[in-house]
């Protein structure tokens, strides 16, 4: 069985590489695939000029990106057929009662808040991880209509 | 007669009555004194003349005889006529012949005068010849004092005030059915004049038939120029105005209907205008009789509101978005920091001594330790900024669940906890809920280091019936010197190393009862505890 991706949408080089280094020294070797905004995620999703990419176990979407917002990419994914069961983990900043109610409100399958402290980081990582990556069970993929 | 105006219009008419009636009556008086004074002092001369007439013929003996003796038996007689004072019998050489004096208060002259009567004041004296056979043989004298005018006038005055008040009994309850026919209809057109909104009547014509001080004043035009004019020239919209009085026939009234009245000077005016039809007894509609209410300073009112809440919306906008901000990208680098302090200490442990893993924890441990003062800082400004969803709340519920939560978090930790049972308020439950778990965390934390730590939740009733929810514990409690800075946002009044904190709790807790209207306050003693007591509008 080919091993699940995990599609991290984050613009922050630090955060991005702090992330995965805790995957990695959680022991998660899963592939990693880096969108540096929300552009990036969409084109990952709806990609026209080549084949389709394959569908994430798990989205880790950041809220504040440059060009297209987390939440916006959170409602094209929800509207798209193909995309609207893709698990989607809100992973970000801030812990702003309107980005939670609206990260549910379109959808999202769960909101963490990074923590500052490295170690907590890394507990939360870890979670997600075999939260989302192996006791989570996903649907089949859903087919154009 | 400036001071008349301000009387009432009842004081005004039983003023003109009796003004009137006693005017009138003086009058009448006056001149029925001085008729009658006058046709009494003729008719006295009369009487006294025939007196010394009939005197002179019953004299003619006596003088032929030349006896004064008989003379004096027909003078002494007066005596019983109070008004002759004095009375006398001249020869025909004017000698005295015989004289009478009453009580000596008029004594006869020595010599006699010519024939002739004459006043002399209130004293009339009369000479007349005594003749016999168209001869004259003496004279005779009568001296008469007659009752002076003053004393008349005292009884008629005493008439006349007996008169006046009779008069008035009768005009005065005429004067009052007068009052109600008349003072009535003038009392409400004062009140009209009075009335600071313009109000016009309109015939079906559209034309105004009379205005009020405040019309005149609003389109500063007298009233002679408004009455007969057509009612809708002075608005900026004639059409709307006239639309509005088509309303008022149609439906017999409008209320509030906008309209500008153009001024004549070219300054307008916004009213809102109330209108209602009048009629006649028989139903017939007569006319339109419209009311307005000058809402300038309203509008400028509603104007600086709206540019207000503009304002406010603007700033609560920028504050949203600062802590917007502060929430996402303040806390990015600080993890950024701890996040690769962590990474060298473990990927590079071999290569640092034991001083640089120090200083690497000290970067992680400030590092969290801004973190929490991020927090605590959105925290705080999110208080202010939360609606409030006002209930009916369970203090004493709360208060347990906020126990409950730091028992759990630290269950080595005993404490006794006493919460009195069946408290509420009404309020914003999440907010008070707050405000509790931060009071009830300070009393358990600051009393963490006592023997047999107690916390306390109650609420104790003043002398005034003013009810005070309490928090107290028996902890280290607090100098009260510096009991003002209790509630100031990262204020402490313990060092980090003998009780964490960021200073926040008491500033969110006063905010949460700010918020509700309320009232809080702190009392210490250092070492023995602290009690903060809170109070919310019932």
């Amino acid at each position: 069985m080919k091993s699940k991706i995990i599609l991290l949408v984050e613009d922050n080089p630090d955060d991005e590489l702090l992330t995965i280094r805790a995957f990695r020294n959680n022991n998660i070797q899963n592939e990693v695939i880096v969108a540096h905004d929300g552009q990036e995620a969409l084109d990952y999703f709806f990609n026209k000029t080549g084949p389709e990419n394959p569908l994430p176990a798990v989205v880790l979407l950041d809220l504040k990106l440059p060009k297209v917002n987390g939440l916006e990419v959170l409602q094209r994914l929800r509207n798209d057929k193909r995309t609207s069961l893709q698990p989607v983990v809100i992973l970000t900043s801030s812990k702003e009662e309107q980005d939670i109610i609206n990260g549910y409100r379109l959808g999202a399958n769960s909101y963490i808040r990074k923590p500052v402290d490295f170690s907590h980081f890394m507990d939360a990582v870890n979670q997600l991880g075999i939260y989302w990556l192996i006791l989570n069970e996903l649907p089949a993929p859903q087919l154009e209509q | 007669m400036k001071w008349l105006d301000n009387l009432p219009i009842r004081t005004k008419l039983t003023f003109i009555t009796v003004l009137s009636c006693t005017i009138s009556l003086f009058l009448a008086s006056t001149v029925m004194i001085t008729y009658d004074n006058h046709t009494y002092r003729k008719q006295k001369q009369k009487e006294i003349t025939a007196q010394a007439e009939i005197l002179a013929t019953r004299m003619v003996a006596s003088l032929e005889f030349e006896d004064p003796a008989a003379a004096q038996e027909y003078l002494n007689p007066f005596a019983i006529n109070p008004e002759i004072a004095a009375a006398a019998v001249y020869t025909a050489k004017g000698k005295l012949f015989a004289s009478y004096s009453r009580s000596g208060i008029r004594t006869a002259p020595a010599v006699s005068e010519e024939k002739g009567k004459y006043y002399k004041k209130n004293e009339l004296i009369v000479f007349w010849p005594v003749l016999h056979k168209q001869r004259q043989v003496g004279s005779v004298y009568l001296h008469a004092i007659i009752e002076p005018l003053i004393s008349r006038a005292t009884r008629y005055s005493g008439i006349a005030f007996l008169a006046l008040i009779a008069s008035l009994i009768i005009t005065l309850p005429i004067a009052m059915r007068i009052h109600y026919a008349i003072a009535n209809p003038v009392y409400a057109r004062s009140l009209i004049e009075a009335s600071l909104d313009p109000m016009v009547t309109i015939n079906p014509e559209g034309t105004i038939t009379d205005v009020n001080a405040a019309t005149i004043k609003v389109i500063g035009k007298s009233r002679l120029e408004l009455v007969g004019t057509d009612f809708f020239r002075y608005f900026t919209e004639p059409n709307k105005a006239r639309e509005s009085y088509e309303q008022v026939f149609a439906n017999g009234f409008v209320t509030d209907y906008p309209i500008i009245i153009w001024r004549s000077d070219g300054s307008l005016t916004p009213v809102l205008f109330n209108a209602s039809v009048y009629k006649d007894e028989s139903g017939k509609v007569l006319g339109v009789f419209a009311a307005a209410r000058d809402v300038t300073a309203q509008k400028q009112a509603e104007k600086e509101i709206r540019l207000h809440a503009v304002a406010l919306q603007t700033a609560n906008q920028e504050l949203e978005a600062f802590s917007y901000s502060v929430s996402h990208d303040l806390r990015t680098p600080l993890r950024a920091i701890d996040g690769f302090s962590q990474a060298v200490l473990e990927d590079y442990s071999e290569k640092l001594d034991d001083q640089g893993k120090n200083y690497l924890q000290r970067i992680r441990s400030a590092t969290q330790r801004m973190g929490q003062l991020i927090d605590d800082m959105l925290d705080l400004s999110n208080i202010s900024r939360v609606e409030m969803r006002h209930a009916t709340v369970n203090l004493s519920a709360l208060a347990s669940d906020v126990v409950l939560e730091l028992q759990n978090n630290e269950p080595n930790h005993i404490v006794e906890c006493q919460i009195e049972s069946g408290l509420t308020t009404v309020g914003d439950d999440s907010l008070l809920r707050i405000a509790l778990s931060n009071l009830l965390g300070n009393a358990w934390k600051y009393s963490g280091k006592t023997n047999k730590p107690i916390v306390k939740f109650g609420m104790k009733q003043d002398s005034n019936g003013k009810k005070e929810f309490f928090v107290s514990d028996n902890g280290v409690g607090f100098d009260m010197a510096y009991a003002d800075k209790l509630f100031c946002a990262f204020q402490r009044l313990h060092s980090i190393s003998e009780f964490p904190g960021t200073g926040v709790g008491l500033a969110i807790v006063q905010r949460v009862i700010h918020r509700h209207g309320g009232s809080i306050r702190g009392e210490g003693v250092l070492g023995q505890g602290a009690t903060f007591y809170f109070s919310l509008p019932e």
